[in-house]
């Protein structure tokens, strides 16, 4: 594949990236919601940890460093929530607000 | 040489990674396929062929490290390069990753610059890797080629020992353990004329298809000279000694002209005249013979050295004289019998030898040939012999 051609194949991926924020965020917040419900099952925070970790790296890949670096922090938090053998409903809470955070950086995230 | 062809494994359960990932690649002349987690990977790697692997760490079903510690347990001679994509930097996770086999790290969010320098590094690698594989197919075919030739020397070398035989009253039975590398050893044993009979043991110094080429050249020459200096002295009545001399110093000459190899041999070279029991020994550098003239008489051992074969035109050779009675023996070997060592690096030295024969003087040759070889196999259980253990015993019945 020609250096054009990729440099094309790029901006593709990333405005395909964009559009699909919307739902990445929204499948963290069901996978909150499952693990607020049932606090104690690791792999649902494990689905979470990963949602995360996927919207992390790949938000800075694609260009909004912002949003990567948010996500990021989330991850940390959800990490050191899962090795916690004493979860409950409460601990969650701050994920929650992280979640709103990033509502709001991919919302302003420039064009 | 040309640098080998990439063929790359992405693995990422983000399918816009993956697909930059795929088209990065691509656009450095990769073959670039995908899987969304460890699991599939492992089934496409399976799949012989990718010798590069790009992984995220965190995957479900199996994350990256479970991935890479797979990959380092498949069979197979190709090197696959592993490249962790990581977010977490942290060193406990470096060092877990390099323990489960990564080679290299790309940090998340992906920096396409360096991910372009590491990519240059594993085709470094690679590069070298395959240069490596391809010197060891060579090595590995000459090798076989080798073994091939060894074994066809081997079996030309027992083939062309004789069979256990009798002439009249003289019986002779050998026993021969080929070494490992092909020894240079041969002996014989044949009737010249209705009087005359020679019987010999010799062993060309080094090992390999070189030393058995020599020795089959050898054995040839010296049965050349044999009826040689037999047909020479029986027609000038010179006496058994002169004659053994002779066919020795005969074999000598021919030997030196045709070597080009820089060896040299040893050899004990006994001719009987088989009318008057007459044996006349020549001992050119190899180990002394044994004899024991009666049963229950314990075996000493004849000669004194002399010189090997091959290294000066005039040997200055002189032959023992033993005179054979009913129930005799002479017995000729090789080094590889005395030298041979145990687990414990003991050689089996004359005197054991010579013990053992002493305990067998009384039993038929067969068994104090069976007696030998058990006492040698024992003595080395397991384990190849590093040189050919020869050794040939005439009785007089």
């Amino acid at each position: 594949m020609p250096d054009d051609d990729f440099q094309l194949a790029m901006g593709r991926l990333r405005e395909e990236f964009r559009q699909q924020l919307p739902e990445r965020l929204e499948l963290a917040r069901r996978q909150l919601a499952a693990c607020e419900a049932d606090p104690g099952t690791a792999e649902l925070l494990e689905q979470l940890y990963r949602t995360v970790h996927s919207l992390s790296g790949a938000s800075g890949t694609f260009g909004l460093a912002e949003l990567g670096i948010g996500a990021r922090s989330l991850e940390l938090d959800i990490a050191a929530l899962r090795d916690r053998a004493d979860r409950g409903a409460t601990d969650f809470t701050p994920l929650r607000q992280g979640l709103q955070e990033l509502h709001g950086l991919a919302r302003s995230a420039p064009r | 040489m040309s640098p080998p062809a990439i063929r790359a494994l992405v693995v990422d359960d983000d399918p816009l990674i993956v697909a930059l990932l795929c088209a990065f690649l691509q656009s450095r002349g990769y073959a670039a396929e995908h899987a969304p987690d460890g699991a599939s990977a492992l089934e496409r790697l399976r799949d012989d062929g990718f010798n590069l692997v790009l992984t995220d760490r965190v995957m479900p079903r199996m994350d990256g490290l479970a991935l890479c510690r797979a990959i380092r347990q498949l069979p197979g001679d190709s090197y696959i390069y592993c490249i962790m994509l990581t977010s977490s930097a942290e060193e406990e996770s470096l060092v877990a990753s390099m323990e489960a086999g990564v080679d290299d790290f790309v940090a998340k969010p992906l920096r396409l610059g360096e991910l372009g320098a590491r990519l240059r590094a594993a085709e470094r690698v690679l590069a070298l890797e395959s240069g490596l594989a391809q010197q060891n197919e060579r090595l590995r075919q000459a090798y076989d080629q080798l073994s091939r030739e060894l074994e066809i020397a081997r079996a030309l070398q027992v083939g062309q020992l004789p069979p256990p035989a009798a002439f009249g009253p003289l019986r002779f039975d050998w026993i021969f353990e080929a070494s490992s590398y092909v020894g240079g050893d041969f002996f014989d044993y044949a009737q010249i004329d209705e009087r005359h009979l020679s019987f010999f043991i010799a062993d060309v110094s080094g090992h390999g298809v070189a030393a058995a080429m020599i020795a089959f050249s050898a054995h040839h020459q010296l049965r050349a000279a044999s009826q040689q200096a037999v047909a020479t002295g029986s027609r000038s009545g010179w006496p058994l000694g002169a004659i053994a001399v002779s066919a020795v110093e005969d074999f000598n000459r021919r030997f030196i002209a045709t070597k080009e190899t820089g060896l040299y041999l040893t050899l004990a070279f006994a001719l009987v005249d088989m009318q008057t029991g007459e044996v006349a020994l020549v001992q050119a550098g190899h180990p002394p013979p044994l004899y024991s003239p009666a049963p229950g008489l314990p075996f000493t051992p004849v000669g004194e050295g002399g010189l090997p074969v091959g290294i000066l035109e005039q040997g200055g050779w002189e032959a023992q004289a033993l005179r054979l009675q009913p129930g005799a023996r002479l017995v000729l070997y090789s080094d590889g019998v005395t030298d041979c060592r145990d687990a414990a690096d003991q050689p089996f030295g004359e005197d054991r030898l010579r013990a053992l024969l002493d305990g067998k003087t009384g039993t038929s040759l067969p068994r104090m040939r069976a007696a030998v070889r058990g006492a040698m196999r024992d003595w080395r259980p397991g384990t190849a012999f590093e040189d050919d253990v020869s050794l040939v015993a005439m009785e007089v019945r």
